[in-house]
């Protein structure tokens, strides 16, 4: 199998490289091998920053950030237009986003897309704007590349307990309402 | 006993230390402390009453610790701190870079760098066989990239507790403070002693090299994970051309390397596993056959005319009639390196393998975005 390689584009604070490791330890969980590692500029809340996950069925050399994403995961749909989004992604690069609309996710103007509202979810179903496992959930459904009792376990094993379940939930749900967009759809 | 400052990116090896003793998972003396400077010296003392010490630290707070560095190793104290790479500020990063542990270089310090979780828990583990080892009794920092390594979650492999124990049993120091059976550490040492000690430091770094690889050897055969000991080649034997790095872009690395050899270049790398005790003897023997070695660092000495472990390779080789010797300064203040970066220097260390003139011998690898 080829290397898979994720980009998550998120702001200071709000889950982003939490969702990196998540990724990465359902990936091992699958029996494949994962690195997950953050690109911290500057350290601050609110401030843009970018995880990476690399997934592969062999030993993973390549310890450089990630420039030519397979997948694109941004977060917060303030950062749609945020140029770091766009570096180094190719036609097939598949982005996944969090919009509260089909038209807002659209605006991306790419051909391989997927929306769902990690937003909405995480505000109902965990009270706080943090919307990381719901976009692993529905990342699991888009991309395929995880089934979702590996990302189950994998929050379940990262997360305190108290709070595992309902991010499970949010998890699960988006993982049913992620929504394909042009090409895909 | 473990007493360290939290500085970042080494914060979380102290939070999650304090954890495990809190939560009675580790049996060891956790002491919270004022500042860096204090977290040595409390270390230094600790380990004079002979119990087993950790501590760690970055950048800012390894210079802050310098004094107390040279006290841990003139009183030849087996303490373990890893060093989590920073660079220096200013200008202001909380970024990687060897250039923090590159400037304790002369504080009589044993130094490994790490490149994975992996090569870190190992060798932590086997830090403590090498440095309290009664031929060596010298520190030793377990060097590591800030983020890129410190706070990369991977696959890594925990030991059995009890093995590790048979490995590394229980610390029994040859001399400690006891009221007992008092003695004197650090006194002062008159003209005509000073110097020999000093002499005795360098004669037992000498001897760590053999204790190094003997502790890699058993590693190995206990737990079936080998890192080099000193030093780890790879396709070294047919090399024209040897990139030379330590840490994780070695591992980067071996990716461009694999990749070239199966373009047909005779390209070999050499990671660097330990820069003190400086394996010298070990890489004339390994490159000085070589045509052109490349050497890719995360330091520079300002003023100097390249990397330490440029100017130091250079020394090593000294008078063989060796390779040409290129220097290639990267991955400061958390720039990232890439594969195609890394492409290009082996590229230019085979053109100096082939005879090429080559203008100016050291090169700042500065492009990219990151």
């Amino acid at each position: 199998m080829k290397m898979t390689e994720i980009r998550i584009h998120c702001r200071g604070g709000r889950g982003g490289v939490t969702a990196a490791r998540i990724l990465g330890l359902a990936a091992v969980r699958e029996g494949k091998h994962a690195l997950a590692f953050p690109s911290f500029t500057v350290e601050r809340r609110g401030a843009p920053i970018m995880a990476f996950v690399r997934i592969s069925e062999e030993e993973i050399l390549d310890r450089s950030f990630i420039y030519n994403p397979d997948y694109v995961l941004i977060f917060d749909p303030g950062l749609l237009n945020h140029p770091s989004v766009r570096v180094g992604v190719r036609e097939e690069t598949f982005f996944l986003v969090n919009a509260s609309s089909r038209e807002q996710a659209a605006s991306l103007g790419v051909k391989k897309l997927a929306f769902v509202n990690a937003s909405a979810i995480a505000h109902q179903v965990l009270g706080v704007p943090i919307v990381n496992t719901a976009m692993c959930g529905a990342f699991a459904a888009a991309s395929k590349l995880l089934s979702f009792e590996a990302l189950e376990k994998a929050i379940r094993e990262f997360l305190p307990s108290k709070i595992a379940g309902k991010n499970v939930e949010a998890a699960f749900r988006a993982y049913q309402e992620v929504k394909f967009i042009g090409e895909n759809g | 006993m473990v007493c360290a400052y939290p500085i970042t990116p080494q914060t979380p090896i102290v939070e999650y230390i304090a954890e495990f003793i809190a939560r009675g998972e580790m049996k060891s003396k956790y002491l919270t402390i004022e500042g860096e400077h204090s977290a040595m010296m409390a270390t230094v003392a600790a380990a004079s009453t002979g119990v087993r010490t950790f501590t760690a630290t970055s950048s800012q707070g390894l210079s802050y610790m310098q004094e107390g560095l040279f006290y841990a190793a003139g009183s030849r104290l087996p303490i373990v701190m890893a060093v989590v790479n920073r660079s220096m500020g200013p200008p202001w990063t909380i970024l990687t870079g060897h250039d923090d542990s590159i400037a304790q270089r002369d504080t009589g310090w044993m130094q490994v760098y790490c490149g994975s979780g992996q090569e870190i828990l190992d060798t932590i583990i086997q830090a403590y066989r090498i440095a309290e080892d009664e031929r060596v009794l010298i520190p030793i920092m377990v060097c590591f990239e800030g983020f890129v390594t410190s706070h990369c979650y991977e696959e890594v492999v925990i030991p059995d507790e009890e093995e590790v124990e048979e490995y590394l049993p229980p610390y029994r120091p040859a001399y400690k403070l006891d009221v007992e059976d008092p003695l004197i550490l650090t006194t002062f040492a008159p003209p005509a002693h000073w110097m020999g000690y000093k002499k005795k430091h360098d004669e037992a770094m000498e001897a760590a090299k053999k204790v190094i690889m003997e502790a890699e050897e058993e590693f190995a055969e206990r737990f079936g994970r080998r890192h080099g000991g000193l030093l780890q080649a790879y396709h070294c034997e047919d090399a024209e051309a040897v990139i030379l790095t330590m840490g994780n872009l070695a591992s980067t690395t071996r990716l461009v390397v694999e990749k070239l050899r199966r373009e047909g270049f005779h390209l070999g790398l050499v990671k660097l596993r330990s820069f003190r005790p400086f394996p010298a003897s070990e890489l004339r023997e390994l490159l000085g056959k070589v045509k052109a070695v490349g050497v890719l660092e995360r330091n520079y000495s300002v003023g100097g005319f390249g990397g330490a472990v440029y100017h130091e390779l250079r020394s090593a080789l000294y008078g063989l009639n060796g390779p040409r010797i290129l220097g290639f300064i990267a991955g400061m203040g958390g720039k990232d390196v890439t594969p195609s970066e890394i492409e290009a220097v082996a590229k230019k260390t085979l053109r100096a393998a082939s005879g090429e003139r080559i203008e100016g011998e050291v090169e700042w690898l500065l492009g990219g975005m990151a």
